[in-house]
C-alpha cells in the first residue's frame, strides 16, 4: 500500500465526530484564553477607575471564565 | 397628662399645660424631608457646587449613570489627594441600544430551532454542547460590550480632564490636559436621537501635547460645557489670587 493510499484509507475510516469534538475543544480552548484575558482587562480597569461597581464586574469575570471551563468539561466528557 | 392639688381634703384634678407636645410623625416627615434635600442637593458650602446644583447637575446616586456629577465613591488610578472628581461622564445610554438589541435576538435565537431544524443533521449531545456554548459566547459579547461602555470614560476634576479610552481587551490610552491648557471648547449635538435624547460630541483644544480631546456621545453637553468653562474662570481667579496647586 502505498503512502497515499494509507492517508486515504485514514480519511476513509476515520470518525468524522472525533474529529468536530477535537475542534470544538480546540474553540473552548481559545475561548479559555479569551474568558481570562477578559478577566484581566477587568481587573486592569477597575485599577483604573475604581468605584462602587467593581465588585460584581469581578464576580462576572470571574464567573464567565468559570462558565467557559465548565462547558469545556462538558464538552470533554460527552462528546 | 394631669397634674394633683389638695383643696381642702378635696382631690380637684387639673390638666397640666401642655408644654412640648411631641409629634413623631412630623419629626419622621421632617427628617426624611431633610435626607431627602440633602441626597438631592449638592453641599452649599463650595462655589462649584452652588454652580452646580444652579444649572441642574443633580448629585451622583446611581453608579451607572452616564452622567455622574461629583462622584463621591468613585476614584481614578493617577488621581491625586486633593483632586475632586467634578464629573464623570460616559457615552448616553442610548448608544447601547443596537448591541442590547442585538443580544436579545441571540438570547432568543435558538428558540427559532424549533421551525428551523439547523441543528437537526447533529447528534443530539453536540446540539446540547451548541447551544451551551451559544450561550457562553453572548455572555463573552454582552460583559465585553459592557466592559466598553462602563470603563471608556470622561473625568473632569477640579486640575484636569482625562480621557480614558481601553480600545482592546489588553490595550489603553488615557489622555488628560491640565484645565489651564484649555483654548477652545466646541460642542456638536445633531441628529434625531441626539436631540430627543440631549447628547453630543464635545471638543477639546488644548496648548498641550495632546491638541485636541474629544468626549464622544456624552449626556448633556451643554451642561459639560458650562462647568468647563467655569472650571476655567476658577483656574484663571486662582492664578490671580496665587493660590495654584
Amino acid at each position: 500500500m502505498t503512502p497515499i493510499e494509507e492517508f486515504l484509507q485514514i480519511l476513509i475510516t476515520l470518525d468524522v465526530w472525533l474529529l468536530a469534538k477535537f475542534f470544538v475543544l480546540l474553540a473552548l480552548l481559545a475561548y479559555i484564553v479569551f474568558a481570562f484575558l477578559i478577566l484581566r482587562e477587568a481587573e486592569l480597569m477597575n485599577k483604573t477607575l475604581n468605584g462602587v461597581f467593581n465588585a460584581p464586574i469581578r464576580v462576572v469575570a470571574l464567573f464567565h471564565l468559570i462558565f467557559a471551563l465548565f462547558v469545556f468539561i462538558l464538552a470533554l466528557v460527552i462528546l | 397628662m394631669r397634674f394633683v392639688t389638695w383643696d381642702l381634703g378635696k382631690i380637684k384634678i387639673f390638666p397640666m399645660p401642655d408644654i412640648y407636645i411631641s409629634h413623631p410623625d412630623e419629626e419622621e416627615k421632617k427628617t426624611e424631608e431633610k435626607e431627602e434635600k440633602e441626597k438631592t442637593s449638592f453641599p452649599q458650602s463650595k462655589p462649584l457646587a452652588r454652580f452646580l446644583a444652579r444649572i441642574g447637575a443633580r448629585p451622583a446616586s446611581n453608579p451607572l449613570a452616564a452622567f455622574l456629577a461629583l462622584p463621591e465613591k468613585v476614584k481614578f488610578e493617577t488621581q491625586e489627594k486633593k483632586e475632586e472628581i467634578i464629573l464623570l461622564l460616559r457615552r448616553h445610554w442610548v448608544t447601547n441600544l443596537a448591541w442590547i438589541f442585538l443580544a436579545l435576538l441571540m438570547i432568543f435565537a435558538p428558540l427559532s430551532l424549533k421551525t428551523l431544524p439547523l441543528l437537526e443533521s447533529l447528534p443530539p449531545r453536540f446540539r446540547l454542547v451548541a447551544v451551551v456554548m451559544w450561550y457562553l459566547f453572548i455572555l463573552g459579547f454582552v460583559f465585553e460590550k459592557f466592559l466598553s461602555w462602563f470603563f471608556n470614560v470622561f473625568i473632569i476634576t477640579d486640575e484636569r480632564i482625562i480621557d480614558v479610552d481601553f480600545y482592546s481587551l489588553v490595550y489603553r490610552e488615557i489622555c488628560q490636559a491640565k484645565i489651564d491648557k484649555i483654548q477652545d471648547i466646541t460642542y456638536k449635538s445633531g441628529g434625531l436621537l441626539k436631540a430627543i435624547f440631549d447628547y453630543g460630541d464635545v471638543y477639546i483644544q488644548t496648548a498641550g501635547e495632546i491638541q485636541q480631546l474629544e468626549f464622544e456621545s456624552i449626556p448633556q453637553p451643554v451642561k459639560v460645557v458650562k462647568i468647563l468653562n467655569q472650571l476655567i474662570m476658577e483656574e484663571e481667579q486662582e492664578k490671580i489670587n496665587g493660590r495654584v496647586r
